[in-house]
């Protein structure tokens, strides 16, 4: 499974990188990043939360 | 436009077609009308104004703040804007390089470099406020701390008279919402601008990306340069100053949230919350500009629509019970700081803000509260704000 941000939707709101800034960061481009692509099992409740609030629906955990 | 002889009787239904944004008669019964829209007749049009049309829904938020080639920013505000003010006011092709330009300046990692600063300003306010015993939270506190913080960061200039200048006009923005303030700044903005372009300084920071930017391969006109700098200086101003007069109010009505804004981790999601529940930006403005249709209302070109993100914000199909403070929910998508290419550029800057804000206030005094009598006066109209909130409480030990 593999963590990624789509940039076509991302704008950058940040949350999240609030939410785990160590799967997550923003560049000062103002874009999202994907620290950890492999996150291990420990991270499933940040990275269900991240993609229920990112405002732009941008974020996917799939095969 | 159908003058209404008394709108708090009429039935929600027979407002509505009528609803003015700007009319505090009007906005008594604001959540009760949207609320109505949501479930009704979420493209709502009214015959305010000129006749526009309120995006009450989300998910056609959503579609209209996608589609800039649909939905056109040249009059972002509702009733118009006094100057063009890129990139508020800018639309695809332009508008992306003026974001690229100016994104940098506004990120969380430049901002740190200004931590100190916004710390300095929230003590220099409170060491006068605080042995005062009592003070207007929105008249002594959050405008003079955003106004503040706005020039350091926005115009960083070692002129201190003319950042005084700034600060003095900016909180005639704020607080007075006066016209002529607005105009004032741009002729000092102009002051700025030529300044810093005769100083042929080479600072990396907003001014100077302003100054030096291009768009089309060509330079900003002059014109271009001042809205820039407008638009980056007020629009912190009334959208920071609103959400930390709101939140004081929530913290002095219910003396449980104290130790909730305590915790250090609040700003990660409580904080989306009351943004969420009470948006700071109620509503902007978009142009249509081809024929096009949305939630089954057809839309023609010249119409005027009205983004509502506080509508937006309590959309029951999108936020479960949206209508209740709920700092537990697990999905808080929230459109306050905008969805789409103009996503608020100074969101990072208003966080730091609101924390430090918090974080300082709170390691002076405790028990936040209203004096018994005193009256918090709200605004109307595009900023959701306390206008006047008195606030007493306990001095902490040291």
């Amino acid at each position: 499974m593999s963590l990624s941000i789509d940039v076509s939707r991302c704008q950058g709101h940040g949350r999240c990188s609030l939410i785990s800034p160590k799967l997550f960061d923003v560049t000062d481009d103002g874009l999202g990043q994907v620290l950890v692509p492999e996150p291990e099992p420990a991270d499933t409740a940040d990275v269900a939360r991240a993609i229920a609030n990112c405002p732009e629906s941008a974020i996917s955990f799939s095969a | 436009m159908t003058t209404i002889n008394d709108p708090a009787a009429l039935q929600v239904e027979d407002l509505a077609p009528h609803f003015d944004l700007f009319d505090p008669v009007h906005s008594e019964r604001l959540w009760e009308v949207l609320a109505y829209a949501r479930k009704a007749c979420p493209v709502l049009k009214t015959d305010a104004d000129e006749g526009y049309y309120i995006v009450t829904r989300y998910d056609h938020l959503r579609a209209v703040l996608e589609d800039a080639e649909t939905y056109s920013s040249e009059q972002a505000g509702l009733r118009g804007v006094p100057i063009p003010m890129p990139p508020l006011t800018e639309d695809p092709p332009r508008h992306i390089e003026y974001r690229r330009a100016l994104n940098k300046y506004l990120s969380r990692s430049f901002l740190g470099r200004y931590t100190g600063d916004v710390h300095e300003t929230a003590r220099e306010l409170l060491d006068d406020l605080v042995p005062r015993g009592g003070f207007d939270f929105m008249t002594d506190y959050a405008v003079p701390f955003t106004s503040r913080n706005l020039a350091r960061v926005v115009l960083d200039d070692s002129n201190a008279e003319r950042i005084q200048r700034a600060i003095a006009i900016a909180t005639r923005i704020s607080s007075e919402g006066d016209p002529q303030a607005f105009f004032d700044m741009a002729a000092l903005a102009e002051e700025f601008l030529r300044d810093r372009a005769a100083s042929g300084s080479q600072r990396d920071d907003v001014l100077s990306a302003i100054v030096n930017g291009t768009v089309q391969g060509r330079p900003l006109t002059l014109e271009e340069q001042v809205g820039a700098t407008m638009i980056m200086f007020t629009g912190g101003l009334d959208t920071t100053k609103a959400a930390l007069g709101n939140i004081a109010r929530h913290l002095a009505e219910d003396p449980g949230l104290e130790q909730r804004l305590r915790d250090p981790e609040w700003v990660k999601g409580d904080l989306d919350e009351f943004l969420r529940y009470e948006s700071p930006i109620t509503f902007m403005a978009r142009t249509v500009t081809r024929d096009t249709e949305l939630g089954g209302c057809p839309l023609k070109p010249g119409d005027r629509v009205a983004v509502h993100y506080a509508s937006a914000n309590r959309d029951d199909s999108r936020f479960g019970q949206a209508d209740r403070l709920d700092f537990d929910r697990e999905r808080n998508p929230h459109a306050a700081f905008g969805l789409g290419p103009h996503r608020c550029i100074g969101m990072h800057f208003a966080r730091l803000q609101i924390e430090i804000a918090f974080n300082e206030l709170l390691s002076r005094v405790t028990n936040l509260r209203i004096p018994a009598g005193a009256h918090v006066e709200t605004a109307v109209g595009i900023v959701l704000s306390p206008e006047h909130l008195p606030v007493t409480f306990d001095v902490r030990e040291p």
